[in-house]
């Protein structure tokens, strides 16, 4: 007996499918839609829809994307790591390694595998084990810097302060407030102890501090 | 034992958000700080929200457009021939498999013809021989059918 795994309104259109569900037989005659699961769109995808993967591409690229830029403070590398993260889960997903493949929560696959391609990613930067002698930064002393800033958006003012933060500030900043990991899984991530992170938060945050300060008034 | 000291560390490194502060030290936290009048929690609460608050306003650049269609093209070419062969075989199982079979098929069946001419040449006699059996045993069993009738 045929048997339609996913009801026709996850079902808009597309070619006609087999698949193979809980151990049935099931005849798919139209591919996932952006309102399926994820688990749907997984499934679809390991059977090269390209459509499914689409779907995914539309829903999580947003946020892989800001993750990275957070953790990386820079466009170009973070469009990057967000590539690669997508590429692997279309690598596993095709391999059908099972283990190494998600089955339901494409998103928080996505955020690790692109969290762990970040912190590789500062880990060759040099910066990386160097924070420790970063100078603390200080308002921008240069003729017209003030004028500048005023005129500035206020998020992108942020943005520029979080960016020139050391990477491992910058980093356990992402993780911890953007992202809301837990402490351990933060620091697990970034490979430093528990107390590590606190003072890498504790650091980043001052910096900032000071950073905003003359702004604070424009800002709040 | 939660401290005053260590609420001001909890705020330094995680904010004002008692939601970012370690699990296991929350509740303790919370409970101090409501009890406590140190001025030093007070400040150092209202100067974290503040940066909190400057932090929700960060923004994030859009992606490239470059980027974007570099992202999609990924999700239409790469695995296509692999869907192919997914269609094609059905297999809900790594792909490898049914085409590992297939090949080794394909390659036993050929070291058995290149390795042992005779014997192959005995399998086609024996393919021929088949024929000829098949035609004898519907006599045989027309005959035999025959035997039954007369029982």
């Amino acid at each position: 007996m045929t048997t339609f795994l996913t009801s026709a309104a996850h079902l808009p259109s597309g070619r006609p499918a087999r698949m193979l569900g809980y151990g049935m037989t099931v005849e798919r005659t139209e591919t996932a839609s952006s309102e399926a699961g994820d688990g749907d769109l997984l499934t679809a995808a390991a059977r090269g829809d390209g459509a499914a993967f689409r779907h995914l591409l539309d829903r999580y690229a947003g946020r892989v994307f800001a993750n990275c830029y957070r953790v990386l403070g820079e466009s170009d590398e973070a469009e990057d790591a967000m590539q690669e993260s997508f590429a692997r889960l279309w690598k596993v997903l095709g391999r059908h390694t099972g283990a190494a493949a998600p089955d339901r929560d494409a998103g928080g696959w996505l955020m690790r595998t692109s969290r762990n391609l970040c912190i590789d990613r500062l880990r060759r930067r040099k910066r990386w084990t160097t924070d420790e002698t970063v100078l603390e930064i200080q308002p921008d002393p240069t003729p017209g810097a003030e004028e500048r800033r005023q005129t500035q958006d206020v998020g992108e003012r942020v943005r520029n302060a979080l960016n020139d933060l050391p990477d491992r500030q910058r980093a356990a900043i992402a993780m911890v407030h953007f992202e809301g990991l837990p402490q351990t899984e933060a620091a697990e991530a970034m490979g430093v102890s528990v107390d590590a992170l606190e003072s890498l938060l504790a650091r980043g945050r001052r910096s900032l501090r000071a950073r905003l300060e003359t702004a604070k008034a424009d800002l709040i | 034992m939660m401290t005053e000291d260590r609420i001001l560390e909890l705020i330094e490194a995680y904010g004002a958000d008692p939601v970012r502060w370690p699990e296991d030290e929350r509740a303790a936290a919370q409970t101090l700080l409501a009890a406590s009048d140190d001025p030093r929690l007070r400040a150092s609460l209202a100067a974290a929200k503040d940066l909190d608050t400057m932090l929700s306003m960060a923004t994030v650049p859009a992606i490239s457009p470059d980027a974007r269609r570099r992202l999609y093209a990924e999700a239409a070419a790469p695995s296509a021939p692999i869907a192919w062969l997914r269609r094609l075989f059905d297999w809900p199982g790594p792909i490898w498999q049914p085409t590992g079979a297939l090949a080794a098929a394909l390659v036993l069946g050929i070291w058995v013809g290149i390795a042992n001419p005779e014997a192959s040449a005995d399998i086609a006699g024996l393919a021929g021989g088949t024929v000829q059996t098949e035609t004898e045993s519907g006599d045989d069993f027309d005959s035999f059918v025959g035997m039954e009738d007369n029982l």
